[in-house]
Formats: structure tokens, C-alpha cells, sequence
């Protein structure tokens, strides 16, 4: 395999664009430009490691290694050269910003606003206390604390919803509890969101102890949509779930007469242990019925994790790998979080966290200043908490697929239980590599091994 | 190589640096935009600038791409492939293709249609949603006399000292009116503080209005604003220290280096020396303040041509237990100055090899690991370190203003003593661009000066490989109420980007994980994408 021309060219260098990210205990290629990732066995990882560190090639290399080299080299992912060189990685940014005076603006796209805790259902997976929602899917009605309604500190939401809108922030999303049970506040923020056409408002209610009549005016007149959270297609099993009785008999009417008026909701099911087996079905349902593509949220009563059940990515070992749409979306993956950047709750307790479903307080409004509340690090520093930062992930060479919302968790947390309930894939253990599972979605992670000899 | 020959004179016959744009007609050109170096090892390298990547370079690659580039015929690429092999043409072929199609490489279009051009109220909203500096010019009075300063008349077109002060009704003015000014950051950049820096002459001669306004903003302004000042230290009395800490200012002090250095052109009214009352201030602030010494003092130097620097360097290294880190070290100023007369062509050459050998002592302790001093980390490590801080493809600024190395005027905001406004504090005093007592910024004349600055100075920018490195700004370029392009200090920066970038590529190709930081008295820099691969 060696030939002659091999033997005069001494060195192999990775192009600009392609990567190596080394794990704990694997490693791995990113073609930034293509957006794929091949998995390296322990060999083309030593290989490639002493051509990046510009050892010259030789014997070491073996037939199988320079095989490696010259796949590499035809799929345009390196090359080899006569002399040693420091090849500096493409960046699409310059690798530094300036803090200080010169900071610039984050991109605030979305806030979660609870107004209330009260809601008519007493469904077991919901907040109790705080550590219980971390448990839970997001985007749902979830609580943080579904027995005390805590009184709003902020006095003028009109007040609120216009700092929000001057932060440039494009979704608010208002929740609860339920929040058509806090109908007077809801009326004022959406009147106060008519100002402001460039902020979209999404409401998440399970949409039933109250009619919507009092705010299809408002609907008409602002960019609000609908987040209808359902529990089930019968109700039975809504029953079971929620504890309400002909909810989803309920839910159905208003959905007809939403899609009736040419204002179709989102529609969110919560999957639950009773109903996780029926995605499909729900699917297809609401698909047939109203042309919806729904939204899924797995919940799970915190005693059944602590038990060993496990999130149905978890138990297909299907962790949530995405090829990146865009190299800036790759680099934007490595400098933060993915999953929280952007986005912050306002709680009804006034405090500012990153999310609904953690309990790390990022600030808190006083005197109806949203400035002063996000004016600290706090919050920044967790949207910047890229997989880098965070052990173990930052032991995974798949640390800038992974969209696993986990690593919050992972540096907030010392419970063992956690990480296998969310990460199908332990870095660090060494007891299962990288290769033995299979990442989806298919063809963006592939293989490439060097036999011995 | 005969035919490698003639792929270049192919090249030249078509001016390879200068193609036509095919489509429907004639629509534009295009301008090669590439510098080649060399690293201390003679490793050969190519700067992209349309890019700004740093790409392993050799006579192959640079063959393919002119062949390329000139859209030459089979012929020529046939000799080629004879020469290095087919294989190895297919592969560099491929790598020019790769960078040319997807990258957008090596290629800079010359059509240059907005630059220079923004409507009034355009501009006026641009720099209310990106000032980040209001500069108070507090007193034009002085009590140092240093040969070189910019308000002594060295300088033909700055403002002179004088007995004029602020009052601390136009200092309120100004800070109001800056609020105001930018209001719509306050709300979309809740963490940004802004600095307001204040400046003279020596800002400390006019203490009771510094005092008040600090008191000010501190009521009214509370958490807006970072506030700074540059000063010459000698009134860096122990009242003066304790207003400075209480209200957690960072002072840049200048000190050029030892005594008989810093005494040389730093003197009072009576020509005595200014060093010993500094390093007075300074050994009491430290013992006094030492939490404020460590985290607000900073030094800032400059030096010219009879300043030996290499001794300067190991007197900042041995006193760095008393004199605050460097932030700044600058050359005296060359533009608009007769100052440099009273050297020889000899004194130049023997600074510049001061330079060059600090600049080796910098490379070898990168190589090995070593840390350097802040002094010399200012003086050659920042030009260095700024190599890898360059722009890249996707840093773009504002179509008006898309090459070299100026601020967007706005971003700095300096008002005088008497209410007039500048770009900023070192401009010279013929671009003045509004007034407090006239509604602040005159932005029709703010256009009308980008626009100038546009036409004369960056109207060849398009055609340079060296766009991602100039340090040319409205102040560098400014002569009496016009400005004009500097052929000379264009090639010197180009000269520059190509040192920096084979200063960088030599350090890393030895140790690629070589420690390049360095800090400024207001900012310090974020990594945010340099990352373990």
C-alpha cells in the first residue's frame, strides 16, 4: 500500500474544516462542512493524533494506517505534506469577543412566564416541590409547586411585557399552572403583547375550566397561539392521568372550534408511564383529524425514575444526536448551551431562572425592573455552559451532536441517578464504547477503524 | 519546471490578480487577496483574506490556484499533472475548489457601492444601538509639561493646553444627554456597562467636577456606567485615591519606565522629573488600597526613538510588585509631528532592533512555555496575540464602513470642555461632529465625514490582502479637515500583517497550545471558540 510517492511526502496534517474531538475513551472526526461525524476506533485515533501533533510518517504507520490516511485524503478531509505545519482551525468568528464597554447583546428568543399554580387537575408527575420538575420534559404546564399560589411581586405586567418586548425577545410563552384560571392577568399581558407585534405569545394550558370566549377578541387582534396540553385521546385514560373527568371531551370540542376558525393550536401530549406506548396512534390521530404535528413531552412521577424507569431515548439507546444545520450552528454549539441559550422563565415567585424545568435562580425582579434581574452573570453563565464545561460530557467525543438537555443537570447535581436517566452513554466508564451503540439518525455518524497490521 | 514558468507568465499575461466576474456581461471584478509567508522554520503558509484563515501553503497549491484563477487550458494542467503526479494535482485541484466554491476564498469582488454611504437617520440609529464610551474631556490644563505631549505644539493640528476646565453643568449635560443617547441598549443589553472615561490634560486638575459627576451618576445612573481615567498619577493624592476607590475606578497611569527613562520629556512646569512622586502614590495606594492596586491600576507607556526598551522592559518586570500591570505601550505619535527631528535615522534603526530582539525573546519563551512580562506582552505579544484574534469571514462590520481598522464613529463619544463633540479623544481637532448646546451629534455632518473617509481612505481597500489587520482609523488618517490615504502606511500595514501572522505561525508550530493572552486597562478578552481538538 505504501508507495513510493507515500514515502517521500513525511507528514499528513487534517484539513482546516475537519476536526478531532477527543473523548475520555473514543474519539471522533467532525466534518464541519458536510455535517457528519465518523467514530474512530482507539488506532485511527492514535494515527491521527500523531499526525495533528506533525510526527513524521513511517513504519509505525503500517499498510492499515496509511489506508486510513489515503481515505481520509480522497473524502478531502486531510492531505499530506513535506514539511511539518500548524494548520489553525477554520473559525467563522474571531475567537475572542470583548467583555466590558464593548459587550454585545445576547439574543433573547424565549420567555416562560408563569402567572399561576392553580390549575383543576392533581396529575402525580407535577412540581411538589422544585427538584421535581427537573425530572420532566419541558414546554408542558408542569409546576414548580402546585400547592401554594404565590402572589405576583411585579404589580404591573403591561410594565413587563414591554421590557420583554425591548429585549428583543421573539416567543413569550405564558403557563402555569393553568393560566386561563389567572384570566384577569392573562387578559392584561395580551393586551399589553398588542403593542408589539414583533412578540409572538404562545398560552399552554391544558385549555379547559374556563371558556376561551372572553379572549378571542384578543387572539384576533395579537400574535397568540395556543399550546393545548393533552393527556390522552379518551378519557379514561385521561382520567387516569389527570384526575379531571371529560377532559379530553372537552378539549376536543375546543380544538374542532379553533381549527374551525382557522386558528389551530399546538398541541403538546404529555407521555406519561399509562401512555408512552401510543405516540403513534396520537400521531396519526390529530395528523388525520386536523393536519397537527404535535409536539411529545415524557414525564415520569419521580418515584419510577428512582425505581429505574427510564426515558424511552434512554432505554432504544437513541441518544439525541443532530447534525448541524449550518457551520455557524456547530460553532454556536460549541461556545454554548444549546438548549437554554436564549430562553428564561419568569417565575411567579418573580425569580429569573433558565428554565421551567431547573431550579437555579438567575436573579429576581424588583420593583418591576427587568434590567436589574438580568443585569448579573448568573444566567449568562449557564447559556454559555457549553458540553466543554461540563463533566461528564465533556469527556464525550459526541459532546457537540448531543442535544440532550442535560448538562445543567449533570454540573447543578450530585445524584448518579440522574445521568443514567438521561445519557444512554457513559463517557468516562469505558465499559461500552462509542462504537457499540448505534446513533441516529442514520449516516451522520459513521465509523472508520484500522485493522492491526 | 519550464512549463511552471510559463503557468505564471499565463498568469501575468492575464493579470492574475485581476479577473472578470462572468454572468450576463460584465458586472464587476475580482481581486486576488492573499498574502504568502514564511515561518521561522521556512515553512511556507497563505493568508486568505476574504477568509481570514491561515492555510499550510506550497508551489503546488499556489500553480493550481493562479491555473485556476486564470482559467488556464488543458495544456498547462497537463504539465502539471507530469510534474507532481496526477494524484497529488487531483488533490490540491480539489482543495482550491473546495475553498474557492464552498469558502468563497482568495477572491475579493472590487465593487465597492456602499462604502462610505449612510443616511443621516440611519446613522443615528446605528449609534444609538451600539455606543459603548462617553469620554468627558474634563480640563485642557496640565501640570506636566512632556515633550511629547499631544497638547503641547508638537502637534500642528491638536487642541493646545489651556486653563479651560469643564463645568459640572456640561459635564451632567453630557452624561444625560448620553442616556439618552443610548436608551435603547440600556433595555436590549442589561448587562452592558458603559464606560465613561475621563480625560484632559490631567483629568485630577479638575477633581471637584470629576467628584460630582461621579456622585451623580452614582444617584441617578446607578450601574450604567464603568468609569475610567487616564492619568499622569502625580495628583494621586491620598483624598484623590480614596474618591477614585470609593467609586471603583480603573486608572491607567502613565509611566514610561525608569527614572532616568520616565524623566526624560515626563517633567513639571519647572523641567523636574515627575517619577519619584508617582512611585510615591503609587507604593502608598498599594499599601492603603491593596485589593484596588491589584484589580483598578494599570500602566499605560510610550516610547520613541532613543528609548531603550530592552532595559525598559526589565525594569517593568523587576517593579512589577510596585508599577501596575502594562495595558498600553505605544510608540510616540509620527502623524502631523515634528517631534521625530530631533533623531537620527540611526536612533530608528537601533529602536527597531530593540524591538526585533524582544520580539525573538517573546517567540522563545512562547515556544517553551514560559510566561512574559505585561510589558512585553503589550509592546510585541499583543500584535502577535492579534493575529489569532483577526477577524474571519463571518465578522462583518457595517456595509458603510467595511474595511480598516476605525471605530464606527458613535461608538466613542468625546465631549470637550466646552461642549463640542468628537469621534474621539485622539482625533484631531478638525472633524468635530456636533455640539451639547446645539442637540448633540450633527449627524448630516457625521455623514458627510464617514463619506469623505470612505472616498479617500478606503477606496483601494477592496484589493488588499491585509483588510483584517489595519489599524488605520479617522484619527491615523486625519490631516486639517480632510483625509487622505496613506500609500505608505497601507504597505507598512501590510508588511505588518505579514510579520504578525509568521511571529504566530512560528510560535504555534512549535507549541500549538503556546499561551498568547493579554489584557487592556478596560476590557479583557472572552474566549468563547477556542476550543481542545
Amino acid at each position: 500500500m505504501i508507495t513510493d510517492s507515500h514515502k517521500v511526502t513525511r507528514y499528513f496534517k487534517l484539513a482546516p474544516d475537519c476536526y478531532l474531538i477527543a473523548g475520555k475513551k473514543d474519539a471522533a472526526l467532525y466534518d464541519v462542512h458536510r455535517s457528519r461525524i465518523m467514530l474512530l476506533d482507539k488506532r485511527a485515533h492514535k494515527i491521527l493524533r500523531r499526525c495533528e501533533d506533525n510526527v513524521p510518517l513511517g513504519e509505525w504507520l503500517g499498510n492499515s494506517g496509511m489506508h486510513l490516511l489515503l481515505t481520509l485524503q480522497d473524502e478531502g478531509l486531510g492531505s499530506f505534506d513535506s514539511a511539518p505545519a500548524y494548520v489553525e482551525k477554520l473559525l467563522l468568528h474571531s475567537p475572542a469577543q470583548w467583555k466590558g464597554f464593548c459587550i454585545q447583546p445576547p439574543s433573547y428568543s424565549r420567555v416562560d412566564w408563569c402567572i399561576t399554580n392553580h390549575c383543576d387537575f392533581n396529575c402525580e408527575f407535577c412540581g411538589s416541590r422544585g427538584e421535581t420538575l427537573s425530572w420532566q420534559s419541558c414546554q408542558t404546564c408542569l409546576r414548580r409547586n402546585k400547592t401554594t399560589e404565590v402572589l405576583l411581586v411585579y404589580n404591573n405586567p403591561e410594565e413587563l411585557v414591554a421590557q420583554i418586548a425591548s429585549l428583543g425577545v421573539k416567543i413569550l410563552n405564558i403557563r402555569g399552572g393553568n393560566p386561563l384560571l389567572a384570566l384577569d392577568r392573562l387578559q392584561r399581558i395580551l393586551r399589553a403583547a398588542q403593542s408589539y407585534p414583533e412578540l409572538g405569545v404562545v398560552i399552554t394550558t391544558p385549555v379547559t375550566g374556563r371558556t376561551l370566549d372572553p379572549l378571542l377578541p384578543l387572539f384576533r387582534e395579537t400574535v397568540v397561539q395556543l399550546n393545548i396540553i393533552v393527556f390522552g385521546l379518551d378519557d379514561k385514560v385521561t382520567k387516569a392521568v389527570c384526575g379531571g373527568t371529560n377532559v379530553w371531551q372537552q378539549q376536543l370540542a375546543i380544538i374542532d372550534a379553533l381549527v374551525e376558525a382557522e386558528h389551530p393550536p399546538f398541541l403538546t401530549f404529555l407521555l406519561s408511564p399509562l401512555t408512552r406506548r401510543k405516540r403513534s396512534e396520537y400521531q396519526n390521530y390529530v395528523k388525520y383529524r386536523w393536519g397537527i404535528e404535535p409536539s411529545f413531552a415524557e414525564v415520569y412521577p419521580r418515584r419510577d425514575i428512582e425505581e429505574g424507569v427510564r426515558f424511552s431515548h434512554v432505554g432504544k439507546k437513541t441518544k439525541p444526536l443532530s447534525p448541524w444545520q449550518s457551520m455557524d450552528e456547530f460553532f454556536s454549539r460549541i461556545q454554548s448551551y444549546s438548549c437554554t441559550y436564549g430562553n428564561f422563565e419568569i417565575g411567579l415567585d418573580s425569580k429569573i431562572r433558565p428554565c421551567a424545568g431547573l431550579d437555579q435562580v438567575c436573579g429576581e425582579i424588583v420593583d418591576d425592573s427587568l434590567r436589574v434581574a438580568l443585569s448579573s452573570h448568573e444566567l449568562y453563565d449557564i447559556w454559555e455552559m457549553g458540553k466543554t464545561k461540563v463533566y461528564p460530557c465533556n469527556h464525550c467525543a459526541l459532546r457537540f451532536a448531543c442535544q440532550d438537555c442535560i448538562a445543567v443537570e449533570f454540573a447543578g447535581s450530585q445524584e448518579p441517578a440522574l445521568k443514567q436517566a438521561y445519557c444512554p452513554f457513559d463517557p468516562v466508564n469505558g465499559r461500552q464504547g462509542a462504537h457499540s451503540i448505534k446513533w441516529g439518525p442514520p449516516e451522520f455518524v459513521t465509523s472508520l477503524r484500522v485493522k492491526n497490521g | 519546471m519550464r512549463w511552471i514558468a510559463q503557468a505564471k507568465s499565463l498568469c501575468k499575461l492575464t493579470e492574475p490578480q485581476c479577473i472578470f466576474i462572468k454572468g450576463e456581461g460584465l458586472i464587476g471584478m475580482e481581486r486576488r487577496v492573499t498574502l504568502t509567508f514564511h515561518s521561522d522554520n521556512g515553512r511556507e503558509y497563505l493568508y486568505d483574506d476574504v477568509t481570514g484563515c491561515i492555510l499550510p501553503w506550497n508551489e503546488l497549491l499556489e500553480t493550481v490556484l493562479s491555473l485556476e484563477i486564470s482559467e488556464a487550458s488543458g495544456q498547462y494542467w497537463k504539465g502539471l499533472a507530469t510534474q507532481y503526479g496526477e494524484k497529488n494535482v487531483e488533490v490540491a485541484h480539489r482543495f482550491i475548489k473546495h475553498w474557492r466554491d464552498n469558502y468563497g476564498a482568495f477572491l475579493r469582488s472590487l465593487a465597492s457601492n456602499d462604502v462610505g454611504t449612510i443616511p443621516p437617520s440611519q446613522l443615528e440609529t446605528h449609534i444609538r444601538n451600539t455606543s459603548f464610551e462617553l469620554i468627558l474631556v474634563v480640563t485642557e490644563n496640565c501640570n506636566l509639561r512632556c515633550g511629547y505631549c499631544g497638547l503641547s505644539k508638537v502637534y500642528s493640528l491638536n487642541r493646545v493646553r489651556t486653563n479651560r476646565r469643564m463645568s459640572i453643568e456640561t459635564a451632567r449635560h453630557a452624561v444625560d444627554w448620553y442616556v439618552d443617547l443610548v436608551s435603547p441598549q440600556l433595555s436590549r443589553n442589561p448587562r452592558k456597562r458603559f464606560g465613561l472615561s475621563f480625560y484632559g490634560g490631567e483629568p485630577m486638575m479638575n477633581m471637584v467636577v470629576v467628584k460630582q459627576v461621579l456622585d451623580y451618576i452614582r444617584g441617578k445612573y446607578s450601574g450604567y456606567f464603568q468609569p475610567v481615567m487616564t492619568t499622569n498619577g502625580t495628583l494621586l493624592t491620598l483624598k484623590n485615591a480614596g474618591i477614585m476607590v470609593e467609586h471603583d475606578v480603573s486608572l491607567a497611569i502613565s509611566i514610561d519606565g525608569p527614572s532616568e527613562e520616565h524623566n526624560r520629556f515626563r517633567v513639571d512646569v519647572h523641567g523636574k522629573g515627575s517619577y519619584t512622586r508617582i512611585i510615591e502614590n503609587l507604593r502608598r495606594i498599594k499599601r492603603i488600597y491593596p485589593e484596588y492596586w491589584n484589580a483598578k491600576l494599570t500602566s499605560v507607556s510610550v516610547y520613541d526613538w532613543g528609548t531603550d526598551l530592552e532595559s525598559v522592559e526589565k525594569f517593568f518586570e523587576k517593579n512589577s510588585a510596585i508599577i501596575p500591570r502594562s495595558v498600553f505601550v505605544n510608540q510616540v505619535a509620527v502623524l502631523n509631528t515634528d517631534w521625530y527631528r530631533r533623531y537620527t535615522s540611526a536612533d530608528r534603526t537601533r529602536m527597531l532592533d530593540n524591538i526585533n530582539k524582544l520580539r525573538a525573546r517573546y517567540k522563545r519563551a512562547k515556544i517553551e512555555g514560559n510566561s512574559t512580562s505585561y510589558y512585553m506582552n503589550c509592546l510585541v505579544g499583543m500584535p502577535i496575540a492579534l493575529a489569532r484574534l483577526r477577524k474571519r469571514s463571518c465578522d462583518k462590520q457595517p456595509s458603510f464602513l467595511p474595511f480598516s481598522g476605525a471605530c464606527i464613529p458613535g461608538d466613542k463619544i468625546t465631549v470637550h470642555v466646552d461642549g463640542k463633540i468628537d469621534m474621539c479623544e485622539r482625533i484631531n481637532g478638525t472633524f468635530p461632529i456636533g455640539n451639547l448646546d446645539y442637540g448633540g451629534i450633527d449627524y448630516k455632518r457625521l455623514s458627510e465625514i464617514i463619506g469623505q473617509y470612505g472616498k479617500e481612505v478606503l477606496s483601494e481597500c477592496p484589493a488588499c490582502p491585509a483588510t483584517k489587520h489595519c489599524s488605520i482609523c479617522f484619527a491615523t488618517a486625519g490631516a486639517a479637515g480632510i483625509f487622505k490615504r496613506d500609500g505608505d502606511l497601507c504597505n507598512a500595514t501590510v508588511a505588518l500583517a505579514r510579520q504578525r501572522l509568521a511571529d504566530y505561525v512560528s510560535i504555534l508550530e512549535q507549541n500549538p497550545h503556546a499561551d498568547l493572552h493579554f489584557e487592556t486597562d478596560t476590557s479583557r478578552l472572552e474566549e468563547r471558540m477556542l476550543f481542545d481538538y
